[in-house]
């Protein structure tokens, strides 16, 4: 196979190795992570593994493979062009399957007076492009991919890997963003068109500091702009739907989850656009107390 | 946690009684049985497949590795090249999404009708164990 | 000989009440099941001992004002074989 290059990432409480065939993907995160602080020490909890999906697709038609520590059958192999996704595939692959500290939740995060907005949905409910709006609007960029719950204090804690833009999301971002920001174009990815973002330097210096969740949304959008209480036995179920490892925490993931559902107030918000959104979020926190 | 607190959060509304001869006021909760036929038990079990199904793209090939080198017939069952009426070995694998498509009426791409119905078929049959199983589980569950 | 029913041991089980479902979360087996009337009742009034499902509905008719459209035993039965389906509830024999 060859001498595979590897780099090492530490992101909020977790640090991984990315081992990969080729350099240029690993070129691409290094370049847009550079602000991120260096693993202290050897230890990683993952090893992502970007290797060609067979031997001879390493320089004909290079074809990746997403595998590592934590893998599954059926996994659809990439264009080396877009191989900086394949990286962030794999690492919310080891995530998703073999992160047991915290309670995993499907959502995107910010912060704003100590209290953590939590936003959770299925694709294309903006949740990520949501996250990105408000980190430029004066909240905490926390996560656009995973919220982690810490299962003894009931915290949230930071997770903050670049975001990824989809389709519209990205012209909209380019707006208020400078250029530098963005990573490559990724055109026709199996998810539209998208680039990441990297997030704002105050993320990635406060990736250790979690916040209390003040407030839990369903976003949803395309729909007329509207606020609706949810019933607490929707929201359980919704949130274990939402969640990768609840059933693997056993009790420990029950107690979290059934103490978030019971503290923390919810919506269901759909909207038409970011600015809508915005209205309707800022004018639910400050009802909260 | 004992009946007596279970009762206190019910949402239900207790209804008063009178026991004439003992002159005690007995407030009971009321207490819907359903019906025979009606489930009073959801079990939470997201499937791997299904939580994980929107961090990963995944892709089913047809026929996998297990039948290499047969052939599709309509119903979806593997048989000896050169069937009459059966389809060979698709050139390439679809995609979770494309196969999600297909069984919601519009075809795999690049296939006929008869060919798409005969390759959805084949699809709808795989076992746990089999080639693009993982990636068909994850689409019979909301994302 | 009429078949008896145990429920699982109040240690094997966690309660939590949310608006109008239960949520039971059983050890052994690591499964989280939501419960809807008459199920959290039906398994609370069970207690230890083995019960038939005439017992069972005579427990219930003396705590609870019971609103059924069909047969209370027949529903007790039915909501029992599901539960033993789930191990909730074990087929005690004798």
């Amino acid at each position: 196979m060859g001498q595979m290059h590897q780099i090492s990432l530490n992101i909020g409480p977790a640090a991984f190795r990315i081992a990969s065939t080729w350099r240029q993907p690993l070129d691409r995160l290094t370049n847009l992570y550079q602000d991120y602080p260096e693993p202290v020490d050897q230890h990683v909890d993952f090893t992502v593994r970007l290797e060609p999906e067979k031997p001879w697709r390493r320089f004909v038609r290079p074809s990746v493979h997403i595998g590592g520590d934590f893998w599954l059958p059926d996994a659809a192999p990439l264009p080396l062009a877009q191989g900086l996704l394949a990286a962030e595939m794999g690492m919310n692959l080891q995530m998703a399957l073999g992160w047991r500290r915290h309670l995993l939740l499907h959502a995107s995060s910010v912060e704003k007076d100590g209290k953590a907005l939590i936003m959770t949905g299925l694709s294309g409910s903006g949740k990520s492009t949501l996250s990105a709006m408000l980190a430029e609007r004066g909240w905490r960029f926390m996560g656009d991919e995973f919220a982690l719950l810490n299962l003894d204090s009931g915290e949230m804690h930071p997770f903050p890997r670049l975001i990824s833009l989809k389709n519209e999301a990205i012209a909209a971002m380019q707006q208020t963003v400078p250029e530098s920001r963005f990573g490559p174009e990724m055109k026709a990815t199996p998810k539209g068109d998208i680039r990441h973002l990297v997030p704002p330097k105050e993320a990635v210096v406060r990736m250790h500091e979690p916040a209390k969740p003040g407030l839990l949304l369903f976003p949803r959008f395309g729909y007329e702009p509207e606020l609706r209480d949810m019933g607490k036995s929707e929201i359980f179920v919704r949130l274990t739907q939402a969640s990768t490892n609840y059933v693997a925490l056993g009790e420990v993931g029950f107690q979290s989850l059934t103490r978030f559902v019971d503290a923390v107030p919810t919506q269901a918000m759909d909207y038409q656009s970011l600015e809508q959104a915005e209205e309707l979020i800022e004018s639910l926190w400050s009802q909260l107390a | 946690m004992d009946i007596n607190s279970m009762k206190d959060e019910h949402p239900s509304e207790p209804s008063v009684t009178e026991d004439q001869k003992n002159g005690i006021v007995n407030r009971r909760r009321a207490l819907m049985m359903g019906a025979v036929t009606a489930s009073a038990v959801v079990s939470i079990k997201p499937a791997l497949a299904q939580t994980v199904g929107s961090v990963m793209n995944c892709e089913i090939p047809v026929p996998g590795n297990h039948a290499a080198g047969g052939y599709i017939d309509a119903r979806g069952s593997i048989v000896p090249p050169d069937t009459p009426g059966a389809f060979p070995a698709s050139g390439r694998n679809f995609t979770g999404e494309e196969v999600r498509r297909a069984m919601q009426g519009r075809r795999l791409p690049g296939t006929s009708r008869r060919q798409s119905r005969a390759y959805v078929n084949y699809i709808r049959r795989l076992q746990s164990g089999q080639s693009g199983f993982t990636c068909y589980a994850s689409l019979q569950m909301p994302r | 000989m009429t078949q008896k029913y145990r429920a699982a041991s109040q240690d094997d089980l966690i309660w939590h009440a949310l608006d109008s479902m239960t949520l039971l979360f059983h050890r052994p087996s690591g499964i989280t099941h939501m419960l809807a009337e008459p199920a959290p009742d039906l398994l609370q009034v069970m207690g230890d001992a083995p019960l038939a499902a005439s017992e069972i509905a005579s427990r219930l008719s003396a705590l609870f004002d019971i609103e059924t459209e069909g047969d209370a035993e027949d529903i007790v039965l039915a909501r029992l074989e599901e539960l033993s389906l789930l191990g909730l509830v074990s087929k005690v024999s004798g």
